[in-house]
């Protein structure tokens, strides 16, 4: 438990603040790696330890936070695309289109590609849900997270460390 | 064990730096452009993507915008550099914290437009950021497999 919280916390923050739009442009991809971060530094505040944090604990803080990110995010994105019926599929399949029309190769392989995007938009604009689609968030998610949460978590058990030079004793 | 370590993260994040490449990849290789739906969505997870903040190689867009390209190429570069360097990179407290602000200034002054967004400040900025985050990364990494061979 004492791992879990101070990686929910982060985790869950991260899933509110990856939906709002305005706010993914501006943090970009800090975001997770941010989360994984204050993962370790609010496990030290919660232990109120004084010692060194060790790395390998920073990195289980990290992935855990990038779990609890994917699990929350992914939840948010899937139950948000159910009700309006829109996501950011639908909102830039233009855009994509104009991206793959602009590369100049064959025109059946793009049409293979454009439909398959097309029918996972039509799925999402009629039923609120496609199943492709889910599964690639769900995956993606688990796999961006939980690998820029374990740098984080490694990151942030590095900078707690460097406050502690005197203290070589490690937890 | 640190040699093999330090090859896995070079392989790693080369891998990562390629997919970034899936578009201009496609003139190439045709059938990279199948990888492209699963890798727009992957990169849409750590980027925004804005298309206007994106370099271009051959008239298509990278999947990540300036910023993010500079963080993962600076990692892809002291990856390499990590080959050549025997021990642990330099680092120190305030680095980090430094670069955080900077780029948090870059990226204020170009979001309520005082100052045009810039590919090539943002690539930068992103670049020093990329840079001590992978040195920081990388000694903790170095650090861990140390101790672990310390143990073993």
């Amino acid at each position: 438990m004492k791992k879990i919280l101070p990686a929910l916390v982060p985790g869950f923050a991260v899933g509110v603040l990856q939906i709002v739009p305005m706010l993914k442009s501006f943090a970009c991809c800090l975001l997770i790696p941010l989360a994984g971060f204050f993962s370790v530094t609010l496990y030290q505040k919660s232990t109120g330890s004084e010692n060194k944090i060790g790395i390998s604990k920073g990195i289980v803080l990290g992935l855990f936070t990038g779990i609890f990110a994917a699990v929350f995010t992914s939840l948010f994105e899937i139950f948000i695309t159910l009700i309006t019926k829109s996501n950011d599929l639908v909102l830039t399949y233009n855009e994509l289109i104009q991206t793959m029309d602009s590369l100049p190769f064959d025109a059946a392989l793009k049409q293979q590609v454009i439909d398959l995007m097309g029918s996972m938009k039509t799925e999402i604009q009629t039923t609120g849900f496609s199943l492709l689609y889910s599964f690639t968030i769900i995956f993606n998610n688990f796999l961006t997270n939980t690998i820029f949460g374990m740098i984080g978590g490694a990151i942030g058990a590095q900078y707690v460390n460097s406050k502690f030079k005197r203290n070589n004793h490690v937890e | 064990m640190v040699l093999k370590f330090k090859l896995i993260i070079f392989v790693l994040i080369l891998f990562w730096n390629i997919g970034l490449f899936v578009l201009p990849l496609s003139h190439i290789f045709e059938k990279a452009i199948y990888a492209f739906p699963v890798l727009n969505d992957l990169y849409g997870n750590v980027c925004h993507q804005e298309i206007p903040k994106t370099i271009h190689i051959n008239d298509s867009p990278l999947q990540v915008c300036a910023r993010c390209s500079g963080i993962y190429f600076s990692a892809f570069v002291f990856s390499l550099l990590s080959f050549i360097v025997s021990k642990k990179f330099y680092q120190h407290r305030f680095l980090i914290s430094g670069v955080i602000i900077i780029v948090i200034i870059d990226v204020m002054l170009t979001t309520f437009g005082i100052l045009d967004y810039s590919k090539i400040s943002a690539f930068a900025t992103g670049f020093l950021l990329g840079s001590v985050s992978f040195i920081y990364f990388y000694n903790a990494l170095i650090e861990l497999v140390s101790k672990k061979q310390g143990i073993n």
